[in-house]
């Protein structure tokens, strides 16, 4: 005889099961995870690498500052992901809660969803100055932005307004454009 | 946005939310980030603006920076908290007022698992001392959070979260040494059995120094700890997690108590030798469902043997927690959950502690259901839950609490709450006998002649109550001005059915000499205010420069329930909290490899209440500095210094209300490395 089962059931099971065993079995379930802004936290300084800044030499002895604009988790893992590590021999920090005054003495800026009215305001401020934008707000990326960082089934994507990023003075690697989904080309 | 149920949520999921895999992300390429899979957005970590509480946050960078090398001395980070050390192994740690020795009105919990002792409902710090580079947070919730956490969370809740296994893999040794006579070395290590199990091992060792007596002679109270622990986390797959987590520690630990005897002297100083053990093991599994739903379940097993001379405990715990999170209609987010509980205990009989009867098993039941919604899109907030609890001490009680968050402006929040906690009563306001003291013969004049030693017994009611508390609270946080973060809380709590002892008679007695025995008892016949402010304010000017002030007030005051026979009764809430705390701490990073970490205590004048002509005087206002120098000599090893207490050379920071002696802490300095590989 022939016992169907709901899928949903079955795969509940699999998981008590598995729950169990745990211990005993090296077992490789498939499907990876991380959270959502781990992972972007990974990817800002990903572009912090991949990303040449007008005058390195005269800032070769400065910090390479990563600012963040907004209350977002993002800031807390980059500063995990960045502690003790260094870009082009300048060591890596994080300002959370960064001063708007303090925008243009930064090199990175993430802008968090918490931003979206006064992402216009921040932007002007940082006209022309060879500062990196990075934010996972809709439409950054064609509002003025360099980088928006988006979800597309279930993974992490990039797009770069490749205009907006050289008209700050900064020069993105041909490696970074070849995996970006390029924006006001 | 969501608003933060009490941070309850991130306890339970304390392996998804926070720091990322340094080892993992940072080495990645960009190809495989682009490759990895996000997991559910419903997991993700709010900021802490947005919870409508009195909560504030140690992270793993201000424990690391701070230089203490224990759990509860690292509570001196937070906000509100009453942190003092008694003697070398001896904590007194309470929220908003009634701190003591057996300080009773705070749940502890270390990832999820209850750590205060139903025996008199008060922690063994010793017992829970996690290596601290394995935590990843520790959460301090002032006020009561017992809707969300039950029982026991009437003044504070400390929530102490560990790294998810993922985060620590590689090795990481530490050791150090310095004076006075303490010595540390810890070690853990992490790996991966396939994409989405980590794993990691712990073990540590350490030994503390001795304090000094009043007089400046060693206290003769030295101890070491030794723990070592498994943590396991696993993607079973998109929707499940597993997380399987375990500790044994052994605890030693010397000290001179006072104990009341009925030959001359009467009062003999006892060296007494603790030692205990004990070990736990937790198992958490959650679900996430579709359309943003979760649940959780979680079981552990917790034992543990504590024996000194005059009390021994042993007990074995086993509880099961179920938490289902949903968002049933648009801006609602519904909570609901319950939890059982078993514990058994055994407490032999001593000549100064028994309880009736030896052996006792508490069971508990609670349920609860919380929702939030939100009234104005990104405005205004409104949290309303309620908890029902029963125990074997416990009959139904509501614990209810309404919350409401306005944000004003994007970087502006003002909370506002109404809540009621209830503390349940512990075994030994049950059920305990308690030799007090003995007066030699002619020392009191109100015990009748003849002149024979008088005893004073203090007994458990088996029918002690519950005490309640109400509490009005409301907080600003925000950024006021640029680079300034500021967190305001105001509070007055209400407090009923506290403990109070009824006077009996004195009575002739045959054992062991012939004496007057006078019995006290409990009773629920005391009642209290207490109403205060916490303020922390955090400037900071560059990245690399932070500088933290806090300041807390309290005022209280406890007396009879109308009632009580004004005779007979007294309070017996002991409590001794400054009305004046606060601190003043600064880090700076003044170039790549080194950092430099400065700080100041202060804590007002400790009158203990209720007053008591056999004990010391108030302690005196004091100060304490501390100073960190660390140099990162390569990108693995790190190297630091740190002096403690360096103000005095000794200082007592408490009046133990019976058995210890008052002692005094004093100036240390030591030595760290750190070396990942």
């Amino acid at each position: 005889m022939v016992v169907l089962k709901r899928p949903g059931a079955r795969s509940r099971w699999i998981a008590v099961a598995a729950w169990l065993i745990a211990p005993l079995l090296g077992a490789r379930p498939d499907g990876d995870g991380v959270e959502e802004w781990r992972l972007k936290a990974a990817f800002v300084l990903n572009f912090a690498r991949f990303i040449e800044w007008p005058g390195e030499e005269q800032n070769a002895r400065k910090e390479f500052v990563f600012g963040i604009v907004g209350e977002t988790p993002v800031g807390e893992a980059l500063e995990e992901l960045v502690h003790g590590k260094t870009v082009n021999g300048r060591r890596m920090v994080v300002w959370r809660r960064v001063p708007v005054a303090e925008l243009g003495n930064c090199d990175v800026i993430y802008l968090a969803g918490s931003e979206q009215q006064r992402l216009e305001r921040h932007l002007e401020r940082l006209r022309g100055q060879p500062v990196l934008t990075v934010s996972d707000l809709p439409g950054f990326a064609g509002r003025g932005g360099m980088i928006e960082l988006f979800t597309e089934s279930n993974r992490v994507r990039f797009a770069i307004d490749v205009r907006a990023m050289r008209a700050a003075g900064l020069t993105p690697s041909s490696k970074l454009l070849a995996l970006a989904r390029l924006v006001g080309e | 946005m969501r608003v933060r149920w009490m941070i309850l949520c991130l306890a339970f999921e304390a392996g998804a939310a926070g720091s990322a895999a340094q080892v993992d992300l940072s080495r990645l390429s960009l190809e495989e980030l682009l490759e990895l899979e996000v997991t559910s957005a419903a997991r993700k970590q709010q900021p802490l603006a947005h919870t409508p509480a009195a909560v504030y946050v140690i992270t793993q960078q201000e424990l690391r920076r701070s230089g203490f090398t224990t759990l509860a001395e690292a509570l001196r980070l937070a906000p509100g908290l009453q942190v003092a050390r008694v003697n070398s192994s001896t904590w007194a740690i309470s929220a908003r007022g009634f701190n003591s020795i057996f300080a009773n009105k705070l749940l502890v919990l270390i990832d999820g698992r209850s750590v205060y002792t139903p025996l008199y409902s008060g922690v063994y710090w010793e017992l829970q001392d996690l290596p601290l580079e394995l935590i990843e947070r520790i959460e301090v919730i002032r006020g009561p959070g017992a809707t969300m956490w039950g029982a026991n969370a009437v003044n504070g809740v400390i929530n102490v979260i560990t790294k998810h296994a993922r985060d620590t893999q590689g090795g990481l040794l530490t050791f150090g040494g310095g004076t006075p006579g303490d010595a540390f070395a810890a070690l853990h290590f992490g790996g991966k059995g396939g994409s989405n199990l980590s794993y990691r091992v712990y073990t540590k060792f350490d030994r503390h120094g001795e304090f000094l007596t009043a007089s400046g002679q060693p206290a003769g109270d030295p101890w070491s700890n030794s723990r070592t622990g498994v943590r396991l986390d696993w993607e079973i797959g998109p929707r499940d997690a597993l997380t399987l987590l375990g500790d044994g520690v052994q605890v030693r630990a010397r000290s001179i108590a006072l104990l009341p005897g009925f030959t001359p002297p009467y009062l003999g100083e006892a060296q007494l030798v603790q030692t205990s053990t004990g070990g736990n093991l937790l198992t958490r599994w959650t679900h996430q469902h579709r359309r943003g739903a979760s649940s959780t379940l979680q079981i552990y097993y917790d034992r543990y043997d504590r024996a000194l001379r005059f009390v021994t405990e042993a007990r074995d715990t086993i509880d099961l927690d179920y938490q289902h999170r949903s968002r049933p209609a648009a801006r609602h987010e519904l909570l609901w959950g319950f939890a059982l509980r078993h514990s058994a205990d055994d407490a032999p009989p001593s000549q100064i502690v028994s309880f009736t009867p030896r052996s006792e098993s508490i069971r508990l039941g609670s349920a609860f259901a919380a929702d939030e919604v939100e009234l104005i899109r990104e405005r205004l907030w409104l949290q309303a839950g309620l908890r029902l609890e029963r125990s074997s001490y416990l009959t139904l009680e509501a614990q209810p609490t309404a919350r409401i968050l306005f944000a004003p402006a994007t970087e502006h929040h003002l909370w506002a709450a109404v809540s009621r906690a209830v503390r349940a009563p512990s075994r030994g306001e049950r059920s305990v006998a308690m030799l007090v003291s003995v007066e030699p013969p002619a020392a009191s004049a109100e015990a009748p002649a003849p002149a024979l030693p008088v005893a004073t017994w203090l007994f458990g009611h088996p029918a002690f109550g519950p005490a309640s508390l109400i509490s009005f609270e409301g907080g600003y946080r925000g950024r006021p001005w640029r680079n300034i973060s500021v967190d305001l809380a105001l509070f007055f709590h209400r407090y009923r059915g506290l403990r109070s002892v009824e006077v009996g008679l004195p009575s002739a007695a045959g054992e062991p000499v012939l004496h007057w025995s006078r019995r006290y008892q409990f009773a629920n016949a005391s009642r209290g205010r207490s109403g205060g402010l916490e303020a922390v304010v955090r400037w900071e000017p560059r990245p690399s420069c932070r500088l933290t002030g806090m300041y807390s007030h309290l005022a209280y005051e406890v007396g009879l329930e109308p009632s009580a026979d004004l005779f007979r009764t007294t309070s017996a809430e002991y409590t001794q909290t400054p009305r004046h705390q606060g601190s003043l701490r600064w880090s700076w990073d003044p170039s790549r490899r080194w950092q430099i970490d400065a700080a100041l205590y202060y804590t007002g004048e400790q009158r203990p209440f209720p007053a008591s002509a056999s004990r010391p005087p108030p302690l005196a206002p004091a100060w304490r500095a501390d100073l960190r120098l660390s140099w990162t000599a390569r990108q693995n090893l790190e190297l630091s210094w740190t002096g403690r207490n360096l103000l005095d050379d000794r200082r007592p920071e408490f009046i133990p209300e019976v058995w210890l002696r008052q002692q005094e802490v004093r100036r240390g300095v030591y030595g760290q490395l750190r070396w990942w590989f």
